[in-house]
């Protein structure tokens, strides 16, 4: 971990930390056939924050899994820095996630046998590799887990716990972070500090950050709102705040309610 | 109610055939013992009533000693077994109502080939051709309907050469008519001729024995018994019953002989049979037994996950308005199925294991004549008893914890509390420990009889459920310690499969309990069986002084012909020959077995520390070790009596005592007093001294050439006999390990089933460590791992508890037969350590598989 990070070295060359081109993903067979995404193209620039918000069913949850390599795609491509991770086998795969890709979840991103450390060194641990001291003295720092990190998760506040996964998702210094909805479960107080922290890291540390959200306050704390309606991109705002995001998705709900009035 | 248990138990049929699994092998066992034995039972009933089908009545002399036991070495059943005179015959066929009367003559024949003589001059050994595993036996021929021999090739023997065998000896060793052969008899070795062929009742032969017949004459000459029988057979006239002739019989004979009928005869003999067979079918059975307990444990901890994994289910149904009671008889119910489905399939199971067990008892030498498979409503019956009585019994706890699930609980995440605090735990555990050790110390030390096998039996029971019990209050730091290594090796990996191991202390205990078991008792066997091993190989060199010892081949080294020693004798580098003997007679109305030598030479063929007293074997001497002078409280000098079984009391003195010796027993009596009191003058083991200008290479090169007549004999020098020895206890300690093996191996059902079941109630973590970049290989490894460390709990704790039973055993042991000291077999029970690890391994292999398939987003996506 000497070496300097993906997405300083995506950074100086200009490319996207992550794009895809016509993504397709459909779930099933026959009668029980759902087309989830209908051939999104999107780039996520480097040391960007981008929210993607939608209606529930939109596809949101499914554009960042096709995205971070947890769901195979139907078609299209996808691109991790310059690798095209519809090419990669099993393997290969979960070492990209491990060495490249950052993740939040909404809930349970912790082991429960592991402390607060353990928790956050996990990706390191399980790769071999050795932590880079500084760099996980700033994270912790940064998320204010210091005094936190003996702790087994049940011995955590909700809040604290969500800290400890973006420390985690932080500490391999990804090409992305991938947060889906990492505020779901907070509070109001535990929310501000976990987007703070997420804001942070894109400004100071150049990180680039996708995160999947419905909260209009969540996702004025992005660069950039990315919005999808019935599987495809279909606005996009830069500065957002929530008063204009929360307009924007409810013209976008009205419009799904005409879409199903129309059938 | 019952609806919603049977919805519950289809929807988690795999675990259930898993834990069903270990019922299905334990009743099997114990099905398939019970089968053999009825279908023994059976089968022997049909051969002696076959061979016995025209017999009325009989007569021989009967024992003077109560329940004399049947004499196998000869083959004959009941009775003395001193010969009936010929003149008894005349008086038998004068009493009215006796149709016809036939003296039998039976004793020890071994047939061989016999050699022909080389150009060189070298002798040959012949091929034997009696089974060795058998009692060799010899009769005479005759033709009458009371024979159960029947001529089906070739013709009678008459002359005093020729000879008849059995038709399963003939074809098994593929004989012909005319064939030039040995026997080899009380009375020495003798030529003959094949001139026939006969079989036995139904069957080719008595059970593999083999039976060679003589006429009349030659068999009372050749096999010691100048006119005289072994018993009369006899058929009654028409129109007399068996026990109307009985009493008529019994009326006319002279003192020492009885009278029975064919009924009594036939009972006596499938009796006896079926009593040597039901002791290897106890024997098997109580592996069946260990089986079930073992099984109990697995069943009741994949109860109690079921249970965990259901609570918001259970909650659900309380919330909805069922009862505690209701809760605990669902599940109890639920046991209930699992259980006659377990019982039936392991029913099913025991037909195999029966037929298997025939195959091992043909395999040393007992062939069964082909009958059906026998099954009595017995079996059913306690095979449905034990297997729904376990797995019922070891669903009551879990039963009785899903019924406490709150009804709140179905709102909420909520893990189920263990019942019962430290306190409770060490106060149950010790509740158990300490009676099951109590009662092992006093079964081993100070109960008689069965009784002791009981109190050993449940003491172990107890024992195994006391460490159960204590077992999760250590499981945490002990895996703590053993799972370091494989932290240390595999990083991250190896420290998450520690701290999966570590996190539900009851089910990993419960877990390893299972292995425990096995393992515990494969080393206690190990320990007891290492000791006594180390201490024959200290006291039998130090016991003798012989320089060879000839016993006879074959599993159950059956007794040869006197005529061995004297043989041996006429060597001119023999010092000293001696001649073993053993019988059971009774001594203060108690049946001991006492043991006759030569008086010459005693002690330059054994190596007896004499005590006091002098070491004088001659007249009516007798020698005992001083610990029977000292338990009888006898003294040096006093008079003893002895009851035969043929002859009554007779009186010997204690010339002297000598200290415990392997090779003297506990009484010695001199050879004169057997020939005088038994019938059977047959040599059981021949120790032979060399002279002091001997070596012992030229020793045995001509003890070995005179023995080449006899191939049914063994010449082994000490080392040898010491290795004979230990190879038996090898050979008895490998059975008992395969059939612990068993019990092992439904362990290990167990604990594929917790992993299973823990793997899927870790799929969101599973799934997680997956996205995060865990590879396969490396969840696979995760598990495995687990799967080490609750392998390796399990047998640390079977080794612990296995060396407390093995050092009581032999300390037991030691204390009654005055010999043997505590070896401790390290390098075995490492091994066994490895061979529970390995059982780790195997058990993942599924779990691990399905591990590290989960789907990612469907693990996470899981609330």
């Amino acid at each position: 971990m000497t070496t300097p990070s993906t997405a300083e070295l995506s950074a100086e060359t200009g490319s996207p930390a992550v794009r895809a081109l016509n993504l397709v993903k459909v779930y099933g067979t026959g009668e029980m056939r759902v087309t989830a995404l209908t051939g999104v193209s999107i780039e996520f620039p480097t040391g960007d924050f981008t929210a993607i918000m939608g209606p529930s069913g939109s596809g949101k949850s499914t554009l960042m899994h096709c995205l971070a390599g947890l769901d195979s795609i139907t078609s299209g491509q996808v691109f991790l820095g310059d690798v095209d991770i519809a090419s990669l086998n099993d393997k290969k795969l979960t070492s990209l996630r491990r060495d490249r890709v950052g993740f939040i979840f909404q809930q349970f991103n912790l082991l429960p046998t592991l402390s607060a450390r353990e928790n956050i060194t996990l990706p390191l641990d399980i790769a071999g590799a050795k932590v880079d001291k500084a760099w996980f003295d700033h994270v912790v720092d940064a998320v204010k887990l210091r005094d936190r990190l003996k702790h087994l998760p049940s011995e955590l506040s909700g809040g604290q716990q969500q800290r400890v996964a973006c420390a985690r998702a932080l500490v391999t210094r990804p090409a992305v972070v991938f947060a889906d909805e990492p505020t779901g479960n907070l509070d109001s107080t535990a929310s501000a500090e976990v987007l703070g922290f997420l804001q942070r890291s894109v400004r100071e540390f150049g990180q680039t950050v996708v995160m999947v959200t419905h909260d209009p306050l969540a996702a004025s704390y992005a660069d950039r709102v990315v919005f999808l309606a019935d599987g495809q991109i279909v606005d996009e705002m830069t500065d957002p705040t929530p008063d204009r995001v929360l307009d924007r998705m409810k013209s976008l709900d009205s419009g799904m309610k005409s879409l199903d009035g129309g059938h | 109610m019952l609806r919603t248990t049977l919805r519950s138990l289809f929807a988690r049929k795999f675990r259930l055939v898993l834990s069903a699994l270990a019922i299905v092998l334990g009743v099997g066992f114990v099905a398939g013992t019970f089968i053999l034995t009825d279908t023994l039972n059976q089968t022997f009933n049909n051969l002696f009533a076959d061979i016995d089908k025209n017999t009325s009545v009989q007569v021989r002399s009967a024992s003077n000693l109560p329940n004399a036991a049947a004499d196998q070495s000869t083959g004959s059943s009941g009775g003395s077994g001193r010969p009936v005179p010929a003149s008894v015959l005349d008086t038998v066929r004068s009493v009215p109502g006796v149709g016809q009367a036939v003296g039998t003559v039976q004793s020890f024949s071994v047939l061989y080939e016999r050699a022909a003589p080389t150009t060189s001059g070298t002798p040959v050994q012949p091929r034997l051709l009696s089974n060795d595993n058998a009692p060799p036996i010899g009769v005479a021929y005759n033709d009458s309907t009371l024979s159960p021999l029947h001529l089906d090739s070739g013709k009678p023997p008459t002359g005093p050469a020729d000879i008849v065998v059995d038709r399963g000896t003939f074809d098994q060793k593929k004989l012909r008519l005319g064939q030039p052969v040995s026997v080899q008899t009380q009375t020495g070795l003798h030529d003959g001729t094949i001139v026939g062929t006969f079989t036995f009742g139904a069957s080719n032969n008595l059970a593999g024995a083999t039976l060679v017949a003589y006429s009349l004459p030659t068999a009372q000459q050749l096999l010691g018994l100048p006119g005289q029988f072994t018993n009369i057979t006899i058929a009654a006239a028409s129109g007399v019953s068996q026990e109307d002739l009985q009493k008529r019989i019994a009326a006319k004979l002279p003192p020492g002989l009885e009278a029975l009928t064919g009924k009594q005869i036939i009972k006596e003999n499938a009796d006896s049979l079926a009593k040597g067979l039901g002791g290897f079918s106890t024997f098997i059975r109580f592996f069946g037994y260990i089986a079930l307990f073992v099984g109990a444990f697995i069943i009741s901890n994949t109860f109690s996950m079921l249970i965990g994994q259901r609570v918001r289910e259970l909650a659900l149904l309380r919330a909805i308005g069922a009862s505690t009671r209701q809760i605990r008889r669902s599940v109890i119910i639920e046991a209930l199925i699992v259980g006659l489905v377990g019982s039936t399939l392991g029913l099913a199971f025991g037909f195999g294991v029966a037929v298997l067990l025939k195959a091992v008892l043909g395999a040393v030498g007992i062939d069964l004549p082909a009958s059906g498979v026998v099954f009595t409503a017995r079996t059913a019956i306690v095979s449905y008893l034990i297997g729904t009585l376990a797995t019922v019994v070891a669903a009551y706890l879990p039963a009785r914890r899903a019924a406490k699930v709150p009804p709140v609980a179905a709102m909420r995440d909520m893990e189920l509390t263990p019942s019962g605090g430290l306190r409770n735990r060490t106060a149950l555990g010790a509740a158990f420990l300490v009676p099951g050790v109590v009662l092992i110390l006093l079964g081993l030390n100070t109960i008689t009889g069965n009784g002791a096998l009981v109190a050993v039996g449940a003491g172990a029971a107890a024992v195994f459920l006391g460490v159960a019990t204590l077992s999760p209050l250590i499981s945490r730091p002990v895996l703590h310690v053993v799972g370091a290594p494989f932290a240390a090796l595999f990083g991250t990996v190896g420290n998450m499969s520690r701290e999966n191991a570590r996190r539900s202390p009851r089910r990993t205990s419960a877990t390893a309990a299972a292995l425990m078991i096995g393992l515990a008792l494969v080393s206690a066997f190990s320990v007891f069986g290492t000791s006594i091993k180390s201490s024959i190989r200290d006291l039998f060199g130090e016991s003798l002084k012989a320089d060879l010892i000839v016993q006879g081949s074959g599993f159950n080294q059956q007794p040869f012909s006197p005529t061995v020693a004297a043989d041996v004798r006429k060597l001119p580098d023999v010092a000293a020959v001696s001649q073993l003997r053993f019988t059971s007679v009774d001594i203060d109305g108690k049946s001991q077995n006492v043991q006759a030598m030569n008086p010459e030479g005693l002690t330059d063929v054994l190596n007896l520390r004499r005590q006091d007293g002098r070491l004088d074997l001659t007249g009516n001497n007798m020698l005992v070790s001083s610990k029977v002078l000292k338990d009888s409280n006898w003294k040096v000098g006093q008079t003893v009596t002895i009851r035969w079984a043929e002859t009554g009391n007779t009186s010997f003195r204690i010339a002297g005592t000598y200290q415990q010796n392997q090779l003297a027993g506990s009484y010695l009596l001199p050879l004169s007093a057997f020939d005088k009191n038994v019938s059977t003058k047959l040599d059981s083991i021949v120790l032979v001294k060399a002279t002091n200008g001997s070596t012992l290479p030229t020793l045995r090169a001509s003890v070995t050439q005179v023995l080449t007549p006899y191939p049914n004999l063994e010449v082994r020098d000490q080392k040898e006999y010491v290795a004979e020895n230990a190879k038996q206890i090898n050979q008895i300690l490998g059975l008992i390990t395969a059939l612990l093996a068993f019990a092992i191996l439904i362990a290990t059902f167990g604990i594929v089933n917790t992993l299973l079941l823990s793997v899927v109630e870790r799929t969101r973590e599973i799934g997680l460590l997956r996205a995060v970049g865990l590879q396969r290989r490396q969840t696979r490894v995760m598990i495995r791992l687990e799967a080490i460390m609750i392998a390796i709990y399990g047998g640390l704790l079977g080794l612990v508890v296995g060396s407390f039973f093995g050092w009581a055993l032999v300390s037991a042991f030691t204390k009654n037969a005055e010999f043997g000291s505590f070896h401790y077999p390290f390098t075995t029970l490492i091994v066994f350590l490895l061979v529970s690890a390995l059982l780790g391994v195997l058990a993942a292999i599924i779990p691990a598989w399905r591990a590290s398939r989960t789907n990612v987003l469907q693990a996470i996506a899981a609330t």
